[in-house]
């Protein structure tokens, strides 16, 4: 085992997280739906965590934009 | 370290010590700003090259949004012509007592870790993204968990969170081996100041705790994706496309996986003490009333509580004064006394681990990073109940080394005395030698008598334990 890494641990999390991006996405998408579906029943938010707060419209607005910058790049 | 002959600051380096101002902490690694000390005041300084993010922090509303909520300190931008270079110069609300993540119970850092998350969503949802998850942002001020690092912040950007890594180190990793293993594992971030690394938390861990998925993604597999890069490492870095989506799910699924976490604090001998025989009926009323006679005649602004247990003295300080610390070594001591300070929402009082035979030392780069416990301010008050028999029969501390120790401490001093013959004492001479001829109540007012005048002097009822009110000597 190597004890005393020459690169520091954050280069392996770079490339790991674009590896579960399609797992994140998928996970984000259930639980919105899980979301809306109890907040038509209960106004409090089921679980005891704080509240997952909606991107705004301007950084989903971004996000359509800075996918095609980078497709033109 | 050159003294600067200009009267102005520079702090377009890392070696600002001039007149009275100097780079405190660990913030000499952050480009976009330091923090300063100036005459018991600490500052932000913002540096020109993080003016964008800084006016965007602002005009986006993600401060307001954040400070209002209790989760960023909030600060006031001074005027302060004489810190040269700088952007702007910030004062932040003062934090009373600076605490570090391996001085928290498991619910400490869980919080802190939950307040992270939080904050990261907000961040989020104003356009704006957290560079950096470190436990050390963290503070707790009113006993809350809240972020001081104000320059946390950048523009979102659609690639992977630069965080994401450091997150896992500094909270995931450490919380899921307190849950899993043991709760003395938060220990790990005292010499992990980068956070426990994945690989070793991997190996300490059970092998059920693979079972579950947010673990087994976050931890394990993240763990096995770093040994890998180590083995065979990768081509140098190219911006990704991160879905917004994706991000906001690692995020999420990153806070399902703490609050997944849980930690039972077991029944140990020190969470059920004052149930005791000797120590339950009258005598605890009988000493709550002595204590609080005490505190009445001092009225201190600020206590520390040694061996506070789970806090009951604590809590009697922190009706009068304004802010109490509670010591304990036991883990499940300071999370009882959390639990209960978090439910009460008491904001006068900080339970924190601490074994005073092997307190905080200063750590980091020339041991400057981290304050030792003694480096940071004092109380006005030391409530020492129930303590000095355990430093002197359990650790051999002998008493005069004791006294020295209280006396720098602070003015006043309210400690018990627990004779060898009295019940609790006698369990710790069990499987020990009796070597304590030196340990009786006359040579204990005599070594304190050396650095303290003796102000009160009450026995407790139903025990032949006694209860001093000691005034440090002028020297």
């Amino acid at each position: 085992m190597r004890l005393l890494g020459y690169i520091d641990p954050g280069a392996g999390s770079y490339g790991y997280q674009l590896l579960i991006a399609g797992v994140t996405g998928v996970f984000f998408f259930f639980s919105s739906i899980k979301r809306k579906f109890f907040s038509l029943f209960n106004k409090a938010e089921p679980s005891a965590g704080l509240k997952d707060t909606p991107p705004s419209k301007n950084a989903l607005a971004r996000e359509s934009k800075d996918q095609s910058a980078v497709q033109r790049n | 370290m050159p003294w600067l002959a200009s009267p102005k600051t520079r702090v377009l380096s890392n070696e600002i010590e001039t007149g009275r101002m100097k780079v405190v902490g660990a913030s000499f690694r952050d480009p976009s700003g330091c923090v300063i000390e100036d005459e018991g005041e600490f500052l932000r300084v913002v540096r020109p090259a993080y003016a964008e993010d800084y006016r965007f922090l602002v005009k986006s509303g993600l401060y307001q949004a954040l400070s209002a909520q209790g989760l960023l300190i909030p600060h006031e931008e001074i005027e302060r012509p004489d810190v040269e270079g700088a952007f702007k110069v910030l004062r932040p609300r003062q934090v009373p007592f600076i605490s570090y993540p391996y001085e928290w119970c498991f619910s400490q850092l869980r919080d802190a870790a939950l307040a992270t998350l939080a904050i990261q969503k907000a961040a989020m949802a104003h356009g704006m993204c957290l560079k950096d998850a470190s436990a050390f942002n963290i503070q707790f001020v009113e006993g809350r968990p809240m972020m001081i690092d104000t320059l946390s912040f950048e523009r979102l950007r659609l690639r992977p969170w630069a965080a994401y890594g450091q997150f896992c180190r500094h909270f995931l990793a450490p919380l899921a081996l307190m849950s899993w293993r043991d709760a003395r594992l938060g220990q790990l971030l005292r010499t992990q100041l980068d956070g426990v690394p994945l690989p070793l938390a991997a190996t300490l861990l059970p092998w059920r705790a693979r079972l579950d998925p947010w673990l087994l993604m976050h931890l394990f597999l993240h763990a096995a994706s770093e040994t890998r890069v180590a083995r065979i490492p990768p081509k140098p870095i190219q911006p990704r496309n991160f879905p917004l989506r994706s991000f906001l799910g690692l995020t999420s699924s990153l806070e399902s996986a703490i609050q997944k976490l849980q930690w039972q604090p077991p029944k140990t001998d020190w969470a059920g003490y004052y149930q005791g025989t000797v120590t339950g009926g009258r005598y605890v009323e009988h000493k709550q009333q002595i204590v609080a006679g005490f505190l009445k005649t001092v009225q201190p602004r600020t206590v520390w509580d040694l061996g506070a247990n789970t806090g009951l003295f604590s809590r009697l300080a922190a009706q009068s004064a304004e802010g109490v610390l509670s010591f304990d070594a036991d883990p499940a001591c300071v999370e009882l006394n959390y639990l209960e300070t978090r439910r009460a929402r008491q904001t006068r009082l900080l339970p924190l681990l601490m074994d005073l035979t092997n307190p905080s030392p200063a750590l980091g780069w020339d041991h400057r990073e981290r304050m030792s416990w003694l480096e940071r301010p004092k109380p006005d008050m030391v409530l020492a109940l129930g303590l000095a028999h355990h430093l002197a029969i359990a650790n051999n501390v002998p008493l005069d080394r004791m006294a020295d120790f209280c006396a720098r401490l602070g003015p006043w001093l309210a400690v018990e005395f627990v004779p060898k013959h009295d019940a609790n004492a006698r369990k710790l001479l069990h499987a020990r030698e009796d070597i304590f001829d030196r340990y009786t109540r006359e040579d204990f007012e005599q070594a304190f008598g050396r650095r303290f005048t003796i102000q009160d002097s009450r026995t407790v009822q139903d025990s032949e334990r006694q209860l001093y009110l000691m005034r440090l000597r002028e020297s």
